[in-house]
């Protein structure tokens, strides 16, 4: 019963955001609708932490789970990808290591400038 | 003897054994990951690597193995979506962090973009493959729309995304280490942007705020990116 419940709330909210998604005059994944969905009727309160706990706590657990079928699928499109296999796998590779550090040490070098910022403003005001 | 073959025909292309076979192989692959301990042996990695052969030295049609697989992603959404409650715990990181987020994100849609674009101009590969390519940092549903709309073949799609977030998750925690980064927020942040939702779920077994803010990342750096892709 309570697992039932939670499952509603959760597809409603998904249900909401494919009628979202369907209005809106350009694409937009409606998982991502969902996801600012459910984030926002969770700071307004109108769903509670406990509403949803389970169901997402085991999803969350097992998401990698939900990806298999779709990542099965690449044995479809392995025709396209022939004579370019190479050229593919080295473009993520490089690309995906790059955003990773591009993005790791912006977040961090944003992070030392705030703390210098607060840390000037702290000597002014002593 | 024929008989057999078309009952055995029947039952493969019946819903449940897509998703007993994606249950159990999933099962090994948790349970080879936590036997191991590392990241190469992902469950989702392991997964895939033991349904493809299964059907294909069995000769089982994808689409017979995608009537209980389908059911399974019809879920994406809904998976998505929980997301935002993994967000929503994480509120007093995201008030805290707020700026460093979003500017990571944005540098992160940038270099992801661009580095795919020259790559690919560099290895002469045509526009098709390309806008199939140039989403592949962001979460899967994110580039199969973006992928669509630059003309992409999702298909390509859907495996780079998963190629790359297996290669974030291996790779980016040993960049960690190689490059001493102790900052939790950056390396969510990093993950979340460069390996979608494989790297997410590795940030989270790296612990609770890299796997929030890997969550949130992958929403926010989504977002921009379709944003983006809408000038392209």
């Amino acid at each position: 019963m309570k697992i039932l419940i939670q499952l509603a709330i959760i597809f409603s909210v998904c249900l909401a955001a494919e009628c979202i998604a369907a209005v809106l005059p350009f694409t937009f994944p409606s998982g991502v609708i969902g996801m600012i969905l459910l984030f926002l009727l969770l700071l307004l309160k109108f769903i509670k932490r406990r509403h949803i706990e389970d169901v997402s706590q085991f999803v969350l657990k097992n998401i990698s789970f939900f990806y298999i079928p779709t990542a099965v699928s690449i044995m479809e499109s392995v025709g396209y990808l022939q004579g370019y296999m190479w050229q593919f796998a080295l473009i993520c590779i490089v690309s995906a290591l790059l955003t990773f550090l591009a993005t790791a040490y912006t977040v961090i070098g944003v992070m030392k400038l705030q703390e210098k910022i607060t840390a000037k403003k702290g000597d002014k005001n002593e | 003897m024929n008989n057999v073959l078309n009952n055995l025909q029947a039952i493969l292309s019946n819903g449940l054994f897509g998703i007993t076979l994606t249950i159990v192989c999933y099962l090994i692959g948790l349970w080879l990951n936590r036997k191991f301990k590392t990241p190469i042996l992902n469950p989702l990695l392991i997964a895939v690597v033991l349904i493809i052969p299964i059907l294909y030295f069995c000769r089982i049609p994808f689409d017979a193995y995608n009537e209980g697989g389908s059911i399974i992603t019809v879920f994406l959404v809904p998976v998505t979506t929980i997301l935002g409650y993994s967000i929503y715990l994480q509120l007093e990181t995201l008030k805290k962090y707020w700026l460093p987020i979003l500017t990571g994100c944005l540098v992160s849609c940038g270099v992801s973009i661009g580095s795919t674009i020259a790559l690919c101009k560099v290895f002469g590969l045509d526009e098709t493959l390309t806008g199939s390519l140039v989403p592949h940092t962001v979460t899967t549903p994110i580039a199969v729309g973006v992928s669509e709309k630059l003309g992409g073949i999702t298909g390509i799609t859907v495996a780079g995304v998963i190629f790359t977030g297996v290669i974030g998750a291996v790779l980016a925690p040993l960049l960690v280490k190689l490059f001493r980064m102790k900052n939790p927020v950056g390396v969510g942040v990093g993950l979340g942007c460069s390996s979608t939702a494989i790297g997410t779920a590795r940030a989270m077994e790296l612990g609770e705020i890299q796997g929030a803010m890997s969550s949130m990342a992958l929403g926010v750096a989504g977002m921009m990116t379709v944003v983006i892709s809408m000038f392209l």
